[in-house]
């Protein structure tokens, strides 16, 4: 290791024993060099002090998010099955796993059959033509991306792609929405939904609320309560059902005397249609799915709900005239209930769903700042309020929204979340209420 | 390998190394090698261990290689896919992080050439989309940062990877060469001309 002409080490090797490469020896023998040369050590000193600049930086400077979720949702489903799919076919127990799943899945089917005919007519011609290929493949990518930010634990980090923390519950309702109203995802044991399942019923308090007391706690119940019961028409689970139970109990509890619901039912909140809409779509659910003790409190919402109606067929946040964030939005809300609960036990007049037809048809000027929660609530009236027009303005809402889905980057498959919301549920929202506006022709 | 088998596999390792009874992710005691047995043997958490320890480290890396930073991210997780796809090939008596860098040095270099027809990846675009506190208007610290990322702009690729591969990710010579598939001697060689090089550049930069 010595330069013979000057009796100094090889300068690579005084780099070397700054890195620790050189073996006690050959440390030794240089350490002793450099007492007795001055160029050698000021040499060290030199390469030291780059090295010590190099590492001063060393910390990567961005954020790094936890990958475990999004890499294991890359892997193939079978991934840690090390015995292979082979022995799915020459094992009793797998053939009669199989039976049973594909049971299941006729069973979800038929429930999802029957529920659609009870709330529209079967798809019409010309709907699904055009971009149904456009957008089965938009909605893989939304599911795929969807599944990479959700963590282990089935939670969605909202607040991490830019939602309020406070909404957390609400935003991972949405997107557990997103995928068991997906066909591709109705399967009784899809993961995402499994999991999502688990953290979300992990969240439930003894009093049957989702999440945390929050201000705006009703909003996070009422969606995910929705959402679970969406889940629980595919998989039947005892457990869920007896964590529904509580949660409409729940809601049952929180309705005003005058009928709705308010964000917290605090003293001085008053209720207001935006919340009383969630609450109002998991008690008509919950109806469908045979649930039978809360026909008086759904009776009673929903004749609230007709009191919040103007005379142009259009709905009110408190009252029939006040609406500070405007009234389309509100009214597609309202309309959606309304034309989700059936005809016959309707505790108001026929004529009024007219009105609504014609409010929906009509909305009027707003703003035109984005929606994503507006268009989605206009697409599932529509969807419900079964015309051939209306069809046809949900067809041109869902074009609209293939053309502006992130097609690129890492976050392809999502929406950004730049609408009016956006700063309030940030990219979660953004892509879960888009996604549930294009899967609007399978809604039940 | 049947789940018998597996479960011997697993029983043998987390006797052999110490683990937390309380959890079945792997302690961060047991030695990455044999962490990576359990990967082998179907072990989900071992997996998912072995990703949380290393994807920071993972980014830097890339980050350091000029990767795009928006792209950093999708390079990590394709190194513990592939990581997780050639599992059968990972031998114990080799250390893990040689293993790891082997992938995400493939990685790597496969991302390069998707992107030869940007492969001058400008400072200014590494800059438009760096985090804010890796712009140059960050104060003094982002002053120095500038200067040695500047530098380092200015070494080949060869000389660039055996820098970061040794002092951001603290790999010995031997496994850079494994890693490489160069002689130890010349990843010594490098890495002293590199410094050489950085040195100067760095004085050039000094405000």
């Amino acid at each position: 290791m010595n330069n013979h002409d000057t009796g100094c080490p090889e300068q690579e090797d005084i780099v070397a024993i700054l890195r620790g490469e050189l073996d006690t020896r050959e440390e030794n023998l240089l350490k002793e060099h450099f007492k007795t040369c001055p160029s050698c050590r000021a040499l060290a000193d030199s390469f030291n002090l780059t090295i010590k600049e190099l590492q001063a930086n060393k910390a990567f400077p961005g954020r790094s998010a936890d990958l475990a979720g999004r890499i294991l949702s890359r892997l193939p489903p079978d991934a840690w099955d090390l015995e292979g799919p082979a022995i799915w076919r020459v094992n009793g127990f797998f053939l009669r796993a199989a039976a049973c799943f594909a049971i299941l899945c006729v069973s979800s089917a038929g429930i999802l059959a029957l529920m659609q005919s009870q709330v529209r007519d079967a798809a019409p011609s010309g709907f699904m033509t055009q971009n149904t290929k456009d957008k089965s493949s938009a909605l893989k990518n939304t599911m795929q991306w969807l599944a990479s930010v959700q963590e282990l634990s089935g939670r969605w980090d909202a607040s991490s792609l830019g939602g309020k923390k406070e909404y957390d519950m609400a935003l991972n309702g949405l997107a557990l929405l997103t995928f068991t109203r997906n066909p591709d995802a109705r399967t009784v044991n899809h993961p995402i939904i499994a999991r999502s399942m688990k953290y979300l019923t992990s969240r439930q308090k003894d009093s049957g609320l989702f999440g945390e007391e929050v201000e705006g706690m009703m909003y996070n119940h009422g969606i995910v309560t929705v959402a679970l019961l969406e889940t629980y028409m595919q998989r039947k689970d005892p457990a869920l059902k007896s964590c529904l139970d509580k949660a409409l109990a729940f809601i049952k509890k929180q309705q005003f005397a005058a009928g709705g619901w308010g964000y917290s039912n605090r003293p001085e909140d008053t209720p207001n249609t935006s919340v009383s809409v969630w609450q109002l779509q998991a008690l008509l659910l919950s109806a469908r799915l045979g649930w039978k003790d809360q026909e008086n409190s759904l009776r009673k919402g929903l004749l609230w709900l007709n009191s919040m109606i103007d005379d142009k067929g259009q709905f009110g946040y408190d009252s029939p005239k006040n609406s500070p964030e405007g009234k389309i939005t509100l009214t597609a809300m309202g309309a959606l209930c309304m034309f989700m609960a059936p005809e016959a036990e309707a505790p108001y007049k026929k004529e009024i769903l007219i009105k609504l037809r014609q409010a929906l048809a009509s909305p009027g000027e707003e703003n035109n700042l984005g929606d994503f929660y507006r268009s989605y609530f206009r697409a599932a009236a529509f969807n419900a309020a079964r015309t051939d027009e209306n069809n046809r303005m949900l067809a041109d809402l869902q074009h609209s929204l293939l053309s502006v889905q992130n097609n690129s980057g890492k976050h392809a498959g999502s929406w950004s979340p730049n609408d009016r919301w956006g700063s309030v549920g940030g990219r979660i929202y953004s892509t879960s209420v888009a996604a549930l506006t294009l899967e609007m022709d399978s809604i039940h | 390998m049947n789940a018998g088998k597996r479960q011997k596999v697993q029983k043998k390792v987390k006797r052999d190394n110490p683990v937390n009874e309380t959890s079945d992710i792997p302690d961060a005691k047991m030695a990455d090698e044999a962490v990576m047995q359990l990967v082998i043997s179907g072990d989900r958490d071992a997996f998912v261990a072995l990703v949380r320890k290393y994807q920071k480290s993972l980014l830097n890396f890339f980050y350091r290689m000029n990767v795009y930073i928006g792209d950093a991210d999708d390079l990590v997780q394709e190194t513990f896919i592939r990581l997780f796809n050639y599992r059968d090939r990972y031998r114990p008596s080799a250390r893990f992080t040689t293993f790891l860098y082997l992938m995400a040095r493939q990685v790597q270099i496969d991302y390069y050439r998707k992107q030869k027809r940007r492969s001058n990846l400008t400072e200014a675009l590494k800059n438009e989309y760096a985090p804010e506190d890796a712009k140059p208007d960050a104060g003094r610290i982002a002053d120095a940062k500038e200067r040695t990322d500047k530098a380092l702009n200015t070494l080949s690729e060869e000389m660039r990877i055996v820098v970061v591969m040794s002092i951001y990710q603290d790999l010995k010579y031997r496994e850079i060469a494994e890693i490489l598939d160069i002689p130890v001697g010349t990843v010594k060689t490098r890495m002293f001309h590199a410094l050489q090089n950085l040195r100067e550049a760095m004085k050039n930069e000094q405000p």
